[in-house]
C-alpha cells in the first residue's frame, strides 16, 4: 500500500511530520503477527513527529486519577498501523511502581513485579554508575523520590499541536485536583537525525520478529551464516516466546502480555567539553579531531560504521540504508578499526570476541526511543551554560537482564572488553578524575584525561501497560 | 586416574554437590547472601584461590531455545574453587584450620555433613559429594594466585609509563624504560 505522508484535509494545510533521514526510510511493512492494537504505540514503531513531552505526575486522588486514566484511554496511541498518515499527536503512558501502589493495585498482585522495577533507578545507582553529579541526590526534582507515578509522554508534529494537549491533560488533571505535574521535558527532534555531539543517531535498532516490519542488516542478530535474523518479539514485549524459547517471567494478569518495561534517563551532554576534548586531544591524536571522536563512538559522524570504513566516512555506506548498520567485530578482535572500548561497541558488541558469535548478546538487546532535548549548541561557539541533551528511552521485557546488563556491566566495567576500568568513553562515569579510553594502533593511544561528557538529570523505571491492563486500571 | 580430571596446569578444580537439608534452603540463602565478598570473603584468608563459587539449585534450567526447566527431588548447593596445588587434602586442611567457621555456616545446612573436627571424615564426605570439573574457570591455570597478582601490577605499572611517555621519541622513551624498569628494580 502506498503510504503519503501528507495529508490534504479540509481543515486547510496539515504540518509536516519531520522527513525521515533519506537513509533511514520508514521500514517496509508486512502482516503483523502481533497483537498490535492492544500494544502502545511506540514500542515497536519509531515515531518521526519532531516534537515531544515526557510529563511526570503525582496522582494526588485515586479515584480521580482512575477516572483521568479512563477518559485519556481513547487518546492513548496504539500500535495499530495508520491508515492514512501519522496522527498530529500520539500519547503514551506508563507507571511507575510507586504509581501503581497508589493506584490500589493490590498487593500480591504487585509482589509479581520484578524486584528492579520494585526498587526503581535510584536504589539501583551505585551499580549502573550513576555517580557523583549522576547521583539521585543530584537530580532534578520530582524524580527518584517515589513521587512520581505516571509517566505521560505526547508526541507532536509541531508545538501548537504539542500545547494542545498539553493544555487539555493540565485542565482534566489540575482542575479536577486528580494529578500535578512534578517534572517536565520538553525535547524537539535536531535537524538531520543529528545528537547535541554531532553525530547521527538512532541508527541500531533491534529488528523484532513476527511485527511486520522488515529488518535492515545488522539490525538483527548475526545468524551464523553471515547474515541476519530478527530478535524474538518476547525480548521486547510481554506474553511472546523470547530468545529462550519461552514466554518471559511476567507479572499477574492483565499486566502479563502486551505490555512491556520501560526505561526512562535525562542525559544531560556536555556538547562544548565534548568537543574542546576532542579538538585538545585531537592535535596529539595522529589521526586527528575527526577521527579521534569517531573511534569514541565507533561511527564517524555521518553515522559510517568505523569497522566498514576505519579511514574515513563513506557517503556511499552512510546513505545506505542496507549498508549502514550491516557490520560485524569478527575481523576486528583487537579493535584496531572499531576499539573494544568505543561506545557502540561497548552497548552492543554484536559477535565481538568473548560473546560466542552473538550467543551471548542476542539477551541483551533493547529497544530506544529517544529524543534530544535543548538548544543545539552553535559550532564554535563557547560554553552557554544552557541545559541540552538526550531523553533517553528504552522497551525491554526486562530491566535487569537487559537495560542493566548494558548499563552496569558492559559501559561500567571495561571488563567484558579487557579494558580494565575504562569506562564507557562517550556516556560512561569516568573510573577517577582523569578518565581513559585505550584505543588500539601501533603504538595505541591512551586517550587522557577523558572528562565526563553526559550527566544523568533524573530516571525512572516504568511499566508501560497494555491496553487491555490501562483499561483494568482505570477500572478495578 | 580420575584425580587428574580435576586438574589444569597447576591449578585443581574441586566441585561439590550436596543435598541440602529439607526446611533448611532459606537459612542457607540467608547465610550466603551475607557473605561478604571480594578481599572481605573468608574464602580470601586461603590467598591461593582463583574462583570460587557457593550457589543453590533449586531447578535445572537448559539455557537456549526452547528452555527446559527440570524439578529436582532436592535442592542442592553447589560449591566449586579453583586454587593452586594440585592436593585436595592440604586444601580441605586449610578451610578447617582457616575458616572453620565459615565452612560449617554453609555445609552444616547439608545432608550428612560431619563437621571439620574429623578431618578424615569430612575429607571423605567433600570426596563422596565431588563431581569431576569438565570446565575449568581458571584464567591462568599455569600461575599462582599471587604470580597473578603480582603481573596485574606490573601491569598497571606499565600502563602508566605508558600514559606518561605518550609521544616521546624511541632514544628518549628507551633511556626512560631504563630508568624506570631496569634501573628501578
Amino acid at each position: 500500500m502506498q503510504k503519503r505522508r501528507q495529508a490534504v484535509g479540509s481543515g486547510g494545510e496539515r504540518p509536516l511530520l519531520q522527513r525521515r533521514p533519506l537513509n533511514l526510510p520508514r521500514r517496509h511493512e508486512e502482516q503483523s503477527e502481533v497483537e498490535a492494537a492492544d500494544i502502545q504505540g511506540n514500542v515497536l514503531r519509531g515515531y518521526s513527529h519532531p516534537m515531544a513531552a515526557y510529563i511526570f505526575l503525582r496522582i494526588d486522588d485515586v479515584v480521580k486519577g482512575k477516572a483521568l486514566i479512563d477518559r485519556m484511554l481513547p487518546r492513548i496511541t496504539t500500535g495499530q498501523p495508520w491508515c492514512d498518515t501519522a496522527p498530529t499527536t500520539a500519547i503514551q503512558v506508563a507507571f511507575t511502581y510507586a504509581g501503581l501502589q497508589r493506584l490500589g493495585v493490590p498487593d500480591e498482585m504487585l509482589a509479581t513485579f520484578p524486584e528492579e522495577f520494585r526498587e526503581g533507578m535510584a536504589a539501583r545507582a551505585e551499580s549502573l554508575g550513576d555517580r557523583g553529579p549522576s547521583a539521585p541526590e543530584q537530580w532534578e526534582s520530582g524524580l527518584g523520590t517515589g513521587e512520581a507515578h505516571v509517566l505521560v509522554t505526547v508526541w507532536a508534529v509541531d508545538n501548537e499541536h504539542l500545547d494542545a494537549v498539553r493544555e487539555e491533560l493540565r485542565q482534566v488533571g489540575a482542575s479536577a485536583g486528580a494529578t500535578t505535574v512534578i517534572n517536565e521535558t520538553r525535547a524537539e527532534a535536531l535537524k538531520h537525525g543529528r545528537d547535541h555531539f554531532g553525530f547521527f543517531d538512532g541508527i541500531s535498532q533491534p529488528a523484532v520478529e513476527g511485527t511486520g516490519v522488515q529488518g535492515r542488516p545488522g539490525d538483527g542478530q548475526p545468524n551464523g551464516a553471515g547474515g541476519w535474523r530478527d530478535v524474538a518479539t518476547g525480548e521486547f514485549v510481554l506474553g511472546y516466546v523470547d530468545e529462550d524459547g519461552t514466554l518471559p517471567d511476567a507479572p499477574a494478569e492483565p499486566f502479563h502480555r502486551n505490555g512491556t518495561f520501560m526505561v526512562y534517563r535525562k542525559l544531560q551532554q556536555h556538547t562544548a567539553a565534548f568537543r574542546r576534548s576532542m579538538e585538545e586531544q585531537g592535535a596529539r591524536y595522529p589521526g586527528g579531531a575527526e577521527m579521534l571522536a569517531a573511534k569514541v563512538v565507533g561511527r564517524w559522524r555521518d553515522g559510517t560504521p568505523l569497522s566498514t570504513s576505519p579511514e574515513a566516512p563513506d557517503a556511499d555506506v552512510s546513505a545506505d540504508p542496507l549498508r549502514i548498520n550491516d557490520f560485524s567485530y569478527m575481523d576486528d578482535p583487537k579493535g584496531l578499526k572499531c576499539p573494544m572500548g568505543s561506545h557502540i561497541r561497548r552497548c552492543h558488541p554484536r559477535d565481538s570476541e568473548g560473546f560466542f558469535g552473538g550467543r551471548l548478546t542476542n539477551r541483551h538487546r533493547i529497544i530506544r526511543r529517544g529524543r534530544s532535548y535543548g538548544p543545539v549548541l552553535p559550532k564554535g561557539a563557547a560554553d552557554d551554560g544552557q541545559d541540552r541533551g538526550l531523553v533517553f528511552v528504552c522497551f525491554n521485557t526486562s530491566i535487569w537482564r537487559q537495560f542493566e546488563t548494558i548499563q552496569s556491566l558492559w559501559l561500567d566495567d571495561g571488563d567484558p572488553f579487557g579494558v580494565g576500568p575504562d569506562k564507557d568513553p562517550l556516556i560512561g562515569c569516568p573510573a577517577d578524575e582523569s578518565g581513559k579510553m585505550t584505543i588500539p594502533g601501533k603504538p595505541p593511544f591512551f586517550l587522557t584525561p577523558l572528562p565526563r561528557f553526559v550527566t544523568l538529570r533524573g530516571g525512572e523505571y516504568l511499566f508501560q501497560p497494555s491496553m487491555a491492563a490501562l483499561r483494568w486500571l482505570a477500572d478495578f | 586416574m580420575g584425580e587428574s580430571r580435576n586438574r589444569t596446569g597447576t591449578a585443581y578444580a574441586l566441585t561439590v554437590l550436596t543435598a541440602i537439608l529439607p526446611g533448611h534452603e532459606e537459612k542457607l540463602r540467608q547465610t550466603i547472601e551475607s557473605l561478604p565478598l571480594g578481599e572481605d570473603s573468608p574464602l580470601a584468608r586461603l590467598g591461593t584461590i582463583h574462583t570460587s563459587r557457593i550457589q543453590i539449585v533449586d531447578h535445572l534450567v537448559y539455557q537456549g531455545a526452547p528452555q527446559k526447566r527440570d524439578q529436582l527431588r532436592s535442592n542442592y548447593l553447589v560449591f566449586t574453587a579453583a586454587f593452586d596445588g594440585a592436593d585436595l587434602d592440604v586444601f580441605l586442611a586449610s578451610i578447617a584450620d582457616k575458616l572453620p567457621a565459615a565452612a560449617d555456616s554453609w555445609w552444616r545446612h547439608c545432608v550428612g555433613y560431619p563437621g571439620l573436627k574429623d578431618r578424615a571424615a569430612f575429607g571423605h564426605w567433600i570426596r563422596h559429594n565431588q563431581l569431576h570439573t569438565s570446565l575449568f574457570a581458571v584464567a591462568s591455570p599455569n600461575r599462582s594466585v599471587s604470580d597473578v597478582v603480582d603481573s596485574l601490577a606490573l601491569r598497571e605499572q606499565v600502563l602508566e609509563f605508558a600514559i606518561a611517555n605518550q609521544g616521546v621519541d624511541a632514544v628518549e622513551l628507551q633511556k626512560r624504560f631504563r630508568t624506570t624498569f631496569v634501573e628501578g628494580i
